[in-house]
């Protein structure tokens, strides 16, 4: 899936993605790949995906940490560590990693592309 | 969606001209006789009716008017996601009860500002805050069970359902323990209050109380919730008397209630069900899943949000202004989301439930909540032998804002 802006040939109207492949592990070890839109949360990503096991269960509003993953080194050095109230919930996990992140403060980019998130144990 | 409404009633109220007919129904949780029975069977009957409709009998602030009930997950998680169309100002109402227009925060705010006041609250109830509490709350529940633990029973609600999260709730929030027992008297009254004049006395006692508390704390602050109210600041300046007053109002009614009424639930279950109570025993390391598990089987809390405008839900045309209300366990038990949802299933997986709200408003107090339920359940397992109601004796149940327990008879041999 791509949106090709033609007609021109300037920097800005090169061929754009409208979405990124991910990789989700459930808990169960399954590997699932995900053509996530950009702009949207890997969280809604996993969860429009229909993994149910990811609860969510504030929505979004990095409150509840139910929406727990854990990247790799390599993915942890592209989206960055958590900060604020995200590293605050993630020191309350039993499971928390150096390589924790609450999915739904993640923003699909073209930059995550072939990134393995596994959705942490349930706490 | 289905025509008919889930109880139709004999004659109809007085509705507004842009609710049809069709979709006016009765939704009393409140009154409704079998409230006093089973309110989550009345509540799962819903299903089988319209997904929106229009109840005459479901609010109670005193104005008598109707709003509307949503019924499935998926449209409440519309509504909870979406503060510009659907607001939470005057969400409980309680200051209107005295005459008076503050919020309580940062329920009866929307974002932006509900998420700056947010901020300055979340990190007193952070995970790593709670875990900080949990030696405390093992003692805390040690000490009651100690109280019962050599007798052959007890009345579960006033021997741990209520003071155990009571008393961890006070004194994280700066409340005497002293004054346990009137809280809980003002608290009943303005929950469950019989007239409208005890449900207002009860506002006006709470309100009177915790300016007080708030001007101790502004005296001589300490290392609690009301004194962090009072002290910290928000765009650069302290907090306003009538956000003050807010905040410490939904911490109150919030903090003294909620918790309680799911133990009670929990217990009378669990006392009714040897098999899955047996099954935590021998399963101890599951409890923290089975606690979700049953937040989502008994979801207590009644919520509303209003229309900010005249808007299109579904087909249904809402006009700016109507309230609409959202019994959480419809969404906990709704049948499209989980199958036979009025079986508890230790195993179930996907668990999302409404107990703790969904959105920005998302239960503030859920890892201290999840902490102590789980802490109730270990520690109450492995010192009680297998309990079941007493013979002969009646378990009060109640429906209302929040539904709960009011008397539960324990017995074991």
């Amino acid at each position: 899936m791509a949106e090709r802006v033609s007609g021109t040939s300037t920097l800005a109207e090169v061929e754009r993605p409208a979405s990124t492949r991910l990789t989700i592990v459930s808990r169960d070890g399954t590997a699932h790949d995900v053509e996530a839109a950009n702009g949207e949360s890997v969280m809604l990503a996993i969860r429009n995906h229909g993994i149910d096991e990811l609860l969510a269960l504030c929505g979004g509003s990095c409150s509840c940490s139910t929406c727990h993953v854990i990247l790799d080194s390599d993915g942890m050095a592209r989206v960055g560590q958590p900060e604020g109230d995200e590293a605050d919930l993630l020191d309350g996990s039993l499971h928390r990693s150096p390589n924790s992140r609450l999915s739904c403060q993640i923003q699909v980019t073209p930059e995550l592309a072939g990134l393995r998130f596994t959705i942490a144990p349930e706490d | 969606m289905a025509t008919a409404p889930a109880i139709p009633l004999a004659a109809a109220p007085m509705v507004p001209a842009h609710v049809p007919a069709h979709l006016v129904g009765s939704f009393d949780i409140h009154n409704a006789p079998e409230m006093a029975q089973d309110p989550f069977a009345f509540v799962s009957r819903l299903h089988a009716g319209p997904d929106i409709f229009w109840s005459t009998d479901t609010m109670r602030d005193g104005t008598g008017d109707g709003c509307w009930v949503v019924t499935r997950g998926e449209l409440m998680r519309e509504i909870l996601g979406d503060p510009s169309r659907f607001s939470s100002k005057g969400e409980a109402g309680f200051s209107k009860l005295i005459g008076e227009d503050w919020d309580m925060i940062p329920l009866e705010i929307d974002p932006p500002m509900h998420t700056a006041f947010r901020e300055i609250l979340n990190p007193i109830l952070y995970p790593r805050v709670v875990a900080r509490m949990t030696e405390g709350v093992v003692q805390r529940a040690n000490d009651l069970i100690d109280q019962f633990a050599d007798k052959d029973g007890c009345e579960f609600m006033s021997s741990f359902g209520t003071p155990f999260p009571i008393s961890i709730f006070m004194q994280l929030m700066g409340l005497p323990q002293e004054w346990m027992s009137v809280f809980l008297v003002w608290e009943e009254d303005l929950l469950r209050g019989a007239t409208p004049a005890r449900r207002v006395a009860a506002a006006k006692a709470i309100r009177l109380y915790l300016d007080t508390l708030a001007d101790e704390r502004r005296a001589n602050p300490k290392d609690d919730l009301a004194s962090l109210v009072v002290t910290s600041k928000i765009d650069g300046r302290l907090w306003t008397d009538k956000e003050v007053i807010g905040a410490l109002y939904l911490f109150f009614v919030g903090g003294l209630d909620t918790v309680a009424s799911s133990l009670g639930w929990f217990f009378d279950f669990l006392a009714r069900n040897p098999e899955k109570q047996q099954w935590l025993r021998d399963n101890p390391q599951e409890i923290p899943h089975a606690v979700e598990e049953l937040v989502r089987r008994f979801s207590v809390v009644t919520s509303r949000r209003r229309c900010t405008r005249d808007l299109d839900f579904h087909g249904v045309q809402m006009k700016q202004g109507d309230w609409i209300s959202l019994t959480y366990s419809a969404g906990s038990l709704d049948p499209s989301a989980f199958d036979n949802p009025l079986e508890v299933d230790f195993h179930r997986k996907g668990v999302r439930h409404f107990g703790f709200s969904f959105g920005p408003h998302f239960c503030i107090g859920t890892h201290l909540a999840r902490r102590e339920m789980a802490v109730a359940l270990r520690l109450w397992l492995s010192r009680i032998p297998p309990f079941r109601i007493r013979e002969g004796s009646q378990v009060a149940r109640h429906g209302g804002g929040v539904f709960g327990i009011s008397h539960l008879e324990l017995a074991w041999d």
